[in-house]
């Protein structure tokens, strides 16, 4: 009984302390910004994503402020005429503002500040007098130049994020000196001339002469730079020129304030954003097709796409490309970009950015097949009339009829050997019991050099075994039920649309059709095939175009009058030799699945490109990023699995700057 | 983020300042205005104008998309960033208007604050400001006579308030020159 009447007296002690003294008081505030920020936690919890949370939230916040600003407005907080309240509701509005405008309107929440402090000295003004305002004790001189005097402090604010806006329309200008300015000050200038005020200054508009970055222009150097960049490129030592770059960016200066520094320069972004585009068109198309002359025009007009991919940077009219210095050498093409600035004079000397690049075509030597495992995928039909031979087999590979998709950075599993077990596949001993699958991983362990490898398994395995395909199975789309209708006999209609037909002669009327065609087959419609095993092929249950009962097959097509080229012949498989010798490892499951999960989430026809060789660069987006030699321009890893045979690929040294002396002096 | 006006806040606060004063010096003496009430005058009109000079500067470089003032904007930006003075005629001329126009903006608004001062009956000016109420009640005739003597005093304001402003105008150019060169 008495702990029950101390409990009631505790609780009447929290009813007063938490009641308000009447209805219309800060402390109701209070208690209704707690109510609703419990709702909102509350509401969080059972379902995050209503929209009713913010509301609560934000509900619950105004209240806070209202409550505050409330209570600072009385005795403990007012010193005179000088009160908190105004000034933290205006900085709790502002921030409330702030996270809850779009972020374009974010800075006017900060311009807005004096303004709103302004707003709220007014009302402090109207509730010390409690109501009992006359407009003559408020509009007076006085008000008129605090008014005035707040617009000017949100104007100098406005200023400030106006001269940020121009800095992102001229990135070039931020690093640049500002000392002679009546308006801006720099705060890294300031922290660097104070750093270095015992030390004697050079003349800031000066730029030193002698650096890893700044050479004088020579146009004769540049052949013999290029030669030993096409020297380095042909000896395989990608790797050296990469340790180069790394050594060069690291000696450049940390201090960004400094004119060394070429990533300053909004150049270096058009260069590496041409570089990438190039790299896309170029790794698209056949090489060797192109004189130093075409080079040259197809160059101009890319840099024509790269002016208007950057068009919201009003910097780059500043920015003049030069005609590029093509040279042809043994192992493809070198190729001097140069980037002259054109805008105002804010240095002693012109200059230009200079960028060597090597364009060369890229064969499978360049993937090291030591260290990726690929898949052949989407391997259209042939026609099987021709003969065809091994340049005609080129001109596909040319044609990116075949891709061949690597996955780097993944190891080669070990090749099973005849004695060895695989896991994957359901294994039965001598007396007809089934293995578990943890003494067969065991068995695996000791498998790790294979006498010889087994025979190559095809990617796919959808399409069930033990089962035949149906007579009529054929991938069905729009285009499918086309070419494969046996109904229509019109063969130039179907050498003009389909592909199986189409000739390697006429590839480039018809290239924009295929890469739309390809583009068409679903992968769950169309087996996939091996192109030197092909399984449907060699079984002669399954192969449509090895049974002979199947008189609707492809016209002009004649079992006993096919090429050499992937001649599927049961009888003697082992003695078959393919023009391709490609071994595909079975993977373990979860790698096929990872393959599986990246096929369908970068389709194979996506723009093709080189593979990320560096896992190290972590930051694709940079694009100041100088070190960029052996790596995709375009850092994405997933855009770049699809690489087709023989296409050409570019490597680019870092961007160099090159001074053009005064000719005046 | 780190590049800051701060070098523009400490000019213009001084500008504003020297322009206060002076303005508020002239007008004093060539007024009938005592010299709480003319400071305060000098006050609102030099701070109205710099704040409609950056109404039009904001609207100038926010609201005009046309590619026509890009080369006006570089050079502006150039000034401000860099002290550059790309074309000096341009700026000149700039500089010109800028001084009709704040002139004229100057004189404008010390004429509609003479107007909202309602006029004393014995001729001498009011120190403190009346309420707007007693602005917006019909006058009886007789009180539009007895402002013949101010309109007087505003016919000669003009003038007062050119040499006003040319004489800040020059203060402000001489102290920026030596401000530069030190």
């Amino acid at each position: 009984m008495l702990r029950f009447l101390q409990i009631a007296k505790i609780l009447k002690i929290i009813q007063l302390v938490l009641t308000p003294p009447r209805l219309f008081h800060w402390m109701s505030f209070l208690i209704v910004s707690f109510i609703l920020g419990i709702l909102g936690v509350i509401n969080t919890v059972f379902k995050p994503a209503d929209s009713l949370n913010k509301l609560l939230f934000t509900g619950s916040l105004i209240c806070l402020i209202i409550a505050i600003s409330w209570r600072t407005n009385q005795p403990p907080f007012v010193w005179g005429k000088f009160s908190l309240s105004p000034l933290l509701s205006t900085i709790f509005i502002s921030i409330l503002l702030y996270n809850n405008l779009p972020t374009k309107l974010q800075n006017t929440a900060i311009i807005f500040i004096p303004i709103l402090y302004l707003c709220f000295t007014l009302l402090y003004e109207i509730f010390r007098k409690k109501g009992k305002v006359n407009a003559d004790n408020i509009i007076n001189p006085t008000f008129f130049i605090y008014l005035l005097s707040s617009f000017l402090f949100s104007s100098w604010l406005a200023m400030h994020f106006l001269v940020n806006d121009w800095l992102k329309e001229y990135p070039s200008f931020r690093q640049q000196n500002m000392d002679n300015s009546n308006f801006v000050i720099k705060l890294d200038s300031i922290r660097h001339n104070s750093r270095n005020k015992s030390s004697p200054s050079p003349n800031r508009q000066q730029l030193p002469s002698q650096g890893s970055n700044n050479q004088v222009f020579n146009s004769q150097s540049f052949i013999s730079e290029s030669n030993n960049l096409s020297a380095n490129l042909s000896n395989n030592r990608l790797g050296s020129i990469n340790q180069s770059a790394n050594q060069l960016t690291s000696q450049l200066p940390n201090n960004s304030s400094n004119n060394n520094d070429v990533n300053q320069y909004f150049g270096v972004t058009i260069l590496n954003e041409l570089e990438k585009v190039l790299g896309k068109e170029l790794a698209e198309q056949e090489y060797l097709t192109r004189s130093p002359d075409q080079l040259k025009s197809r160059i101009m007009s890319n840099f024509d796409t790269v002016k208007k991919n950057l068009s919201g940077v009003k910097e780059i009219k500043f920015w003049q490309f030069e005609t590029p210095q093509v040279v042809s050498s043994a192992s493809g093409f070198n190729v001097k970009f140069r980037l002259r600035w054109k805008g105002p004079k804010l240095e002693e000397n012109d200059f230009y950015l200079t960028r060597i690049c090597v364009i060369r075509p890229s064969t499978n030597s360049f993937i090291n097949p030591q260290n990726t495992v690929g898949a052949i995928h989407e391997l259209p039909l042939l026609d099987w009339s021709n003969n065809y031979n091994n340049s005609d087999i080129n001109k596909f590979k040319r044609n990116n009829l075949y891709k061949f998709t690597p996955v780097s950075q993944v190891r080669k599993p070990p090749v099973l050997g005849p004695g060895c077990l695989d896991p994957n596949q359901p294994t039965t001993d001598q007396h007809g019991k089934l293995i578990p699958e943890s003494q067969l991983k065991r068995s695996l362990r000791n498998c790790e050099k294979p006498l010889k490898p087994v025979k190559p398994i095809p990617p796919t395995t959808h399409i069930p075994k033990h089962k035949p395909l149906p007579e009529n199975h054929r991938p069905v789309n729009e285009f499918t039920a086309f070419c494969f209708n046996p109904n229509i006999s019109d063969l130039s209609k179907k050498l003009r649309r389909c592909p199986q037909f189409a000739s390697p002669y006429n590839r480039h009327n018809n290239a924009e059709k295929l890469k739309k065609i390809y583009s068409g087959w679903n992968n769950q419609d169309l087996p996939k095939q091996d192109i030197n095993n092909n399984s449907r092929l060699n079984n002669p249950n399954n192969s449509r175009l090895n049974n002979p009962n199947n008189s609707n097959n492809l016209p002009g097509i004649n079992n006993q009058n096919r090429g050499t080229f992937n001649r599927p012949n049961p009888q003697n498989n082992q003695t078959n030799k393919e023009p391709f010798n490609f071994v595909f490892p079975r993977l373990p499951k979860f790698m096929t699945d990872f393959l599986d999960f990246l096929k369908n989430y970068f389709p194979p026809d996506q723009p093709n490109n080189l593979p990320n060789n560096n896992p190290n660069n972590t930051n694709p987006n940079d694009l100041n990023n100088n070190s960029r030699i052996g790596n995709n321009p375009n850092n994405n890893p997933g855009d770049n699995l699809a690489l087709p045979i023989n296409t050409n690929i570019i490597k680019c040294e870092p961007i160099k700057k090159e001074i053009i002396p005064n000719t005046t002096e | 983020m780190n590049i800051l006006p701060l070098r523009l806040i400490w000019i213009q606060t001084l500008v504003l300042l020297i322009s206060i004063a002076i303005e508020a010096w002239f007008l004093n003496k060539t007024s009938y205005y005592g010299k709480k009430l003319s400071a305060q005058y000098a006050t609102i009109v030099n701070l109205l104008v710099t704040c409609l000079g950056w109404l039009a500067f904001f609207y100038f470089f926010t609201s005009v998309n046309s590619s026509k003032f890009d080369s006006f904007k570089e050079t502006i930006i150039l000034l401000v960033l860099f002290g550059k003075n790309q074309s000096p005629s341009f700026i000149l001329f700039l500089a010109l208007i800028t001084f009709a126009l704040a002139y004229f903006l100057k004189w404008q608004i010390l004429q509609i604050l003479e107007t909202i001062r309602p006029p004393n009956s014995q001729g001498i000016p009011l120190n403190n400001w009346q309420s707007w109420q007693t602005l917006l009640k019909p006058k009886p005739t007789y009180e539009i006579f007895k402002r013949g003597i101010h309109q007087q005093i505003i016919a000669n304001q003009a003038q007062a308030v050119f040499v006003a402003h040319l004489c800040t105008n020059v203060t402000i150019v001489i102290i920026l020159i030596v401000l530069r060169r030190s």
